[in-house]
C-alpha cells in the first residue's frame, strides 16, 4: 500500500523497450477527485504511462500505486477501481451498444447488467441507442459507448487516452461535458492524456507535461495561468515547456 | 468462473458468425460426405467384382472357396475423413486461433479486456473454451453426417464398439485441431503484423502436416510398392525385421522425423482406431490403444504445450505489442 494520499502515486518510474528509455524516473501524483491532463509531443511515454497504470505493461523499475494498490502486485484490485478508454477503439461491431456493455459489465462482475446499462446510458444520454449496432455508430457516439464501458463499475479513476482525437468539434463539446459531469457528479478522478490543449485549458484542473520519459512540469491549470500569465494561451505555455 | 463463461460464449458467437470459418466448415463437410460416398462405391465395387468371380469360378464347375469375400468394416471407410481432418481441419485451427487474437488487437478492444478485474489467464481460457466449443460443434455436426450416411443412406449399423473408437477418433481430432490453434494464438499474440503470425501459422502447417509425413513416407522402404514392398516380394515379418535391422540409423532418422509431427501420430492413432491397417480390426480399444499409447500421449503433449503456453503469455504483463 502507498502511504500517499494521491489516488495516483507514480515512484521513480522507469519503462524501457530494449535500447529505447520511454519513462526515465517518472514521479507524479494525482488527488482524488481532479481531472488531470497528461501533455506531451509523440512519443513523449504518455501511453506507456497510461499502459503501466492500467496494469497492461510491467515497468522496468519504480513503483506505481493506484488507490493505494501496487500496480505490478495487485492488478487485479487495481482493475475493479479503473475504467480505461484507449485510444481508437472500435469495439464488437458485430454487436449492439447493449450487448457491448452486458459484456464488458459481466467481466467487470456485474451480476445483473440490465439496471446498470440502463443507468450508464441514461447518465449520458445514450439510452435510445442500445439497441444498435456500434457498426452503425460514428467516431463520436462510440466514444460515449467507449466512456460507459469504463465507468460501468463505478470506478474511482478513469484514465482516458487522446479521447478527442478524430472527433468533431460537437463531439470534442459532447465529451468535455461527460468529462466535467463525471468529476462533478460521481466524484471520479480522470486522468486524460491529450494533445488538444483548448479542451485542457477548458476541462482539466491540473496538468503535466511530459517530455522524452520525463515529467518537465506539474501543477494546477489555476496556478499554470497565473506563474506564465505573461504569455496569451496555454499553446504558448505548453511550446515553451516542451522545447526546454 | 461466470467471467470465464462469458467470455467463452462471447469468442463461440464470434468464431461461428465468421465468413471464414463458415466457408471452411461448408468445404470440410462437403469432403467428408463425398469420402464416405466415395468410400462405399469403393466397397460395392469389391463386391461386385466379387459375385462376378464366384459366378465365373461356379460356371466353370469350380467352388468359391479359392477366393475371399470383402469383409465390410464401416470405420474402414473413414480413412479419408481422417486425411481431411489432418489438412483442412488444422486449417480450421489456425483460423480460429488468428480471428480469436487479430480482432481483439486490430479493434483495440484487448487492452479493454486486460483491464478489466479479470484474471489474465482467465481471459485466456475462456478464449479456448469457447473455441474448444466451436471445434466440438464442427466434429460434432461431421459425426452426425457420418453416422447419417454410414447408417441411413448406407444400412451399415456401427455397433458399440465401433460407435467408441469413432468417439475417440474425434477426441484426438479436437486435440489435433486445438493444437494448430493454440500455435497460431500464441504467434498472433506475440507478432506486431498480424499477417506475418498467419503466414508462420501456415508454413509450420505446411512442415507438420505435409512435408515430415511425406518425407517419413518416402523414406519408408515398405512403401516403395503399392501394397508394400515386403508384401510383394513374399518376405514374412521375421524376415522383414531382420533386413531392417541393417537399417538401424537409416530407421532412426525416418522415425525421428516422423515423431516430430503431431500429424503422424495423430494419423496412427486414428488409423489403428479405424482398422484402416487390417492388423487393428476386430482389436478391443484396450488393444489398440496399448499399441499406440505412444501415439496417443505425443498428440495430447502437443494439444497441451500451445495451450499452456497460451495461457502464460496471458498472464504476463507485457502482452500489448503496440508500444507507443
Amino acid at each position: 500500500m502507498s502511504k500517499s494520499s494521491a489516488i495516483i502515486d507514480i515512484q521513480s518510474l522507469t519503462k524501457k523497450y530494449k535500447e529505447t528509455i520511454a519513462l526515465n524516473n517518472l514521479n507524479l501524483q494525482v488527488e482524488r477527485g481532479e481531472i488531470f491532463g497528461f501533455l506531451g509531443h509523440n512519443g513523449a511515454g504518455k501511453t506507456t504511462t497510461v499502459n503501466i497504470l492500467t496494469t497492461l505493461l510491467a515497468p522496468t523499475s519504480g513503483r506505481a500505486f493506484i488507490c493505494g494498490f501496487n500496480v505490478e502486485k495487485e492488478g487485479l484490485e487495481i482493475r475493479k477501481r479503473i475504467g480505461y478508454l484507449p485510444e481508437n477503439v472500435k469495439f464488437y461491431e458485430n454487436l449492439t451498444a447493449g450487448e457491448n456493455l452486458e459484456f464488458f459489465a459481466k467481466l467487470s462482475g456485474i451480476e445483473k447488467p440490465e439496471e446498470k446499462i440502463k443507468s450508464v446510458l441514461n447518465f449520458l444520454d445514450f439510452q435510445k441507442f442500445e439497441n444498435k449496432k456500434i457498426s452503425q455508430f460514428s467516431k463520436g457516439m462510440r466514444q460515449r459507448i467507449g466512456i460507459a464501458q469504463a465507468i460501468i463499475h463505478d470506478p474511482e479513476v478513469l484514465f482516458l487516452d487522446e479521447p478527442t482525437s478524430g472527433l468533431d468539434p460537437m463531439g470534442v463539446r459532447n465529451l468535455r461535458e461527460i468529462i466535467l459531469k463525471l468529476n462533478k457528479e460521481k466524484n471520479i478522478t480522470i486522468f486524460m492524456n491529450t494533445h488538444l490543449l483548448s479542451e485542457v485549458a477548458k476541462t482539466c484542473t491540473t496538468i503535466g507535461v511530459l517530455g522524452h520519459g520525463e515529467l518537465i512540469y506539474k501543477d494546477t491549470l489555476k496556478q499554470t495561468m497565473e506563474r506564465f500569465k505573461d504569455e496569451n494561451s496555454l499553446e504558448t505555455i505548453y511550446f515553451n515547456l516542451d522545447t526546454k | 468462473m461466470q467471467k470465464i463463461i462469458t467470455i467463452a460464449k462471447k469468442e463461440a458467437t464470434d468464431s461461428l458468425g465468421d465468413k471464414l470459418f463458415l466457408v471452411l466448415l461448408i468445404f470440410l463437410l462437403m469432403l467428408v460426405v463425398i469420402s464416405i460416398v466415395v468410400a462405399s462405391m469403393d466397397f460395392q465395387n469389391k463386391v461386385v467384382e466379387y459375385n462376378q468371380s464366384v459366378k465365373i469360378l461356379e460356371s466353370l464347375g469350380g467352388g468359391a472357396d479359392s477366393i475371399y469375400a470383402p469383409q465390410f468394416f464401416p470405420l474402414k471407410m473413414l480413412r479419408s475423413v481422417v486425411d481431411y481432418l489432418e489438412i483442412l481441419g488444422a486449417v480450421i485451427g489456425i483460423i480460429l486461433g488468428y480471428l480469436s487474437i487479430s480482432k481483439e488487437k486490430g479493434k483495440n478492444t484487448l487492452q479493454l479486456l486486460l483491464s478489466r478485474p479479470v484474471k489474465r489467464w482467465e481471459i485466456g481460457l475462456g478464449k479456448i473454451l469457447g473455441n474448444s466449443f466451436v471445434i466440438w460443434l464442427v466434429l460434432g455436426i461431421a459425426m452426425f453426417f457420418i453416422y447419417g450416411i454410414m447408417g441411413f443412406l448406407g444400412g451399415a449399423q456401427l455397433t458399440g464398439m465401433e460407435i467408441m473408437k469413432l468417439i475417440l477418433v474425434f477426441i484426438f481430432s479436437y486435440l489435433y485441431i486445438m493444437f494448430f490453434f493454440g500455435l497460431t494464438s500464441i504467434l498472433a499474440i506475440k507478432f506486431k503484423l498480424l499477417f506475418n503470425a498467419l503466414l508462420i501459422s501456415f508454413v509450420v502447417w505446411l512442415v507438420i502436416v505435409l512435408i515430415i509425413p511425406q518425407i517419413g513416407d518416402t523414406m519408408d522402404p515398405d512403401n516403395q510398392i503399392p501394397g508394400g514392398f515386403f508384401k510383394a516380394m513374399n518376405i514374412a515379418k521375421s524376415q522383414e525385421k531382420q533386413i531392417m535391422g541393417n537399417f538401424k540409423n537409416y530407421e532412426f532418422v525416418r522415425n525421428a522425423t516422423e515423431e516430430s509431427s503431431i500429424t503422424k501420430h495423430y494419423e496412427r492413432l486414428s488409423f489403428a482406431l479405424l482398422g484402416v491397417k487390417d492388423e487393428y480390426n476386430g482389436k478391443t480399444i484396450f488393444a489398440i490403444l496399448n499399441d499406440k499409447w505412444w501415439d496417443g500421449l505425443w498428440v495430447f503433449l502437443f494439444f497441451l504445450a500451445p495451450l499452456f503456453t497460451e495461457l502464460l503469455i496471458f498472464e504476463k504483463n507485457n502482452l500489448l505489442i503496440n508500444k507507443e
